[in-house]
């Protein structure tokens, strides 16, 4: 378990923090809440350091609920996979009705191969996903485990 | 004055939950009260990730208020143009990368946009009809290739966060060959000049303006459909890892264990979920469903908390202040934190244990905490109040 702080803890901490009511100022109580778990912290033998806590999601530090979500995004993703055809109008002329065929006739040899490379490429993003997936388990799981540990520590 | 705002998205009400967005129409409605011919020129996007839901393009009219009409252009997206793909893993990769993106990255992401032909065409023949161009936000395919249409004639809002997309080549020439930049804060103004070293010709903070409904609100209604008795600490805006959520997360989460005496105390997240919040006793999410229900949230709210690190002005900072609740902003974001310092309305947190002790601070003094409240609803209508800001808009485009 964390050390919870204690109501005596808090009520200390507000005491250094309490001012006049009518003259609130942020910034003067900020001060007082600082000092107050600055000075706490010194007193449980803990260093600054270990407590600049609010890495996640900062540029160039991934953590596990950045990945959790990237492999949300990549799953939603692959309910996209596939082309349908996408004929625009051709300028009418004699002969557009026949254009229009011939192009739809194209279209549909070429989506025949493209959607069969798609449902191959399908089935190895599958795959990665399903590793993505046990990654990220282990990866909690080892994350649950330095948890523990510091709890312990901090205890 | 005859002025265009040039939006990627427009639609009333609460159907888009992108601020800058928001703004932008508010603006066009704004400043048609104020007397001015205003159109709104955008694409036929709703959603990025459902074209199948476009509007029709095409001309409409909305009513601004007072008798005055704001005329809609809409410009079709060529979606066969458009690689979703492409343009998520890009957009992802540079939101989190620590540099700015190459040239050759730059025009890719550009190129993977979703892009109106049609609207960059008609600025071209149509930029001399009107007497200002607006353009707004920064990273948005109407505005780097609309903008880059009429470089020179063109102002731009450009809701700039601390990014590294925001330090591309091409928003840094498009604001220095801007005719005028509006900021919505000092800060925002700050990164552009200071931090980014752009060169501006005319920069002007204006500011949003913010309108007060918190009368109409009530707080018990959104308590009975929360189910939750206790303390409510309120976030309210895109539920997505980019707005720091999972940081927000990982605080309540030590609040929660560290401080067993606020065991009643909910997190309640309002807003659309883009990033998955996996469930938590203490922490429910709510989905956005109107405007009066936003409202009815900061109403119930004992304080608001805006966690992220990337903001150019925080309506929703605004809008918890007009409901006169305290806020909670990130040490870290200059913009939040200096509202919060300017107005004394709330406090700020560095760490996990700045966040308890500050939150555990605003729960156990309530009557310092209204004041933190009053004071902050003073601050939005002091500053922020439609007229003063439509008064600086109009300088700015003059």
């Amino acid at each position: 378990m964390e050390t919870p702080v204690t109501s005596s803890q808090a009520a200390a901490d507000r005491a250094d923090a309490d001012g006049d009511i009518s003259t609130v100022n942020s910034a003067e109580i900020m001060a007082r809440i600082r000092a107050a778990i600055a000075r706490r912290r010194a007193e449980a033998g803990l260093s600054e350091q270990a407590f600049d806590a609010l890495a996640t999601g900062a540029p160039g530090q991934p953590a596990p609920d950045d990945l959790r979500r990237d492999i949300e995004r990549l799953a939603d993703a692959l309910r996209y996979s596939g082309v349908e055809m996408l004929l625009s109008d051709t300028r009418p002329s004699p002969i557009s009705g026949v254009i229009q065929r011939l192009r739809a006739a194209l279209h549909e040899v070429i989506l025949f191969y493209v959607n069969r490379h798609a449902a191959q490429q399908a089935a190895v993003n599958r795959m990665t996903l399903r590793a993505l997936r046990t990654a990220l388990a282990l990866i909690e799981a080892q994350q649950a485990e330095i948890e523990r540990l510091k709890e312990g520590r901090r205890g | 004055m005859k002025i265009a705002i040039v939006l990627p998205r427009h639609v009333l009400g609460a159907g888009i939950s992108a601020g800058a967005e928001r703004l932008g129409g508010a603006l066009a409605h704004q400043l048609a009260v104020r007397g001015h011919t205003v159109e709104i020129l955008t694409t036929t996007a709703l959603d990025w990730r459902a074209p199948a839901r476009a509007l029709p393009a095409g001309v409409t009219c909305e009513q601004a208020g007072e008798g005055r009409l704001v005329t809609v252009r809409r410009f079709a997206i060529d979606w066969a143009l458009w690689n979703r793909a492409s343009f998520e893993a890009a957009t992802h990769q540079w939101m989190r990368a620590v540099d700015r993106p190459s040239e050759a990255d730059e025009a890719m992401l550009i190129e993977a946009m979703p892009h109106a032909p049609g609207l960059y065409d008609f600025l071209d023949r149509h930029q001399r009809d009107y007497e200002a161009l607006l353009f707004l936000p920064y990273l948005a395919a109407t505005t780097l290739c609309g903008a880059s249409v009429c470089a020179e004639r063109a102002a731009i809002m450009p809701c700039l966060h601390d990014e590294p997309l925001a330090r591309m080549g091409i928003v840094r020439a498009l604001l220095q060959a801007a005719r005028s930049v509006l900021f919505l804060t000092e800060a925002e103004r700050a990164l552009a000049e200071r931090d980014m070293g752009i060169r501006l010709r005319r920069a002007h903070v204006t500011g949003a303006g913010v309108t007060d409904r918190s009368a109409e609100a009530d707080g018990e209604r959104f308590r009975r459909r929360l189910g939750v008795r206790g303390p409510i600490v309120l976030y309210s805006g895109r539920i997505e890892a980019a707005k720091n959520i999972y940081a927000l997360l990982a605080c309540m989460g030590d609040f929660m264990r560290r401080y067993p005496q606020h065991r009643d105390v909910t997190l309640a997240l309002r807003g659309t979920e883009l990033s998955v919040v996996t469930p938590r006793r203490w922490a429910r999410v709510v989905p956005a469903q109107s405007e009066t229900e936003y409202r009815d949230a900061y109403a119930a709210a004992a304080a608001h908390v805006n966690p992220s690190l990337v903001e150019s002005f925080s309506v929703s900072l605004m809008e918890g202040w007009l409901a006169g609740k305290p806020a909670l902003a990130h040490a870290r974001c200059d913009v939040t934190r200096e509202h919060v310092q300017a107005s004394n309305g709330g406090l700020w947190f560095g760490d996990s244990d700045e966040f308890g002790a500050t939150l555990d601070w605003l729960l156990t003094h309530p009557a310092e905490s209204r004041r933190m409240g009053a004071l902050g609803r003073q601050y939005v209508l002091d500053n922020y109040n439609w007229p003063r800001v439509i008064a600086r808009v109009e300088q700015a485009l003059a």
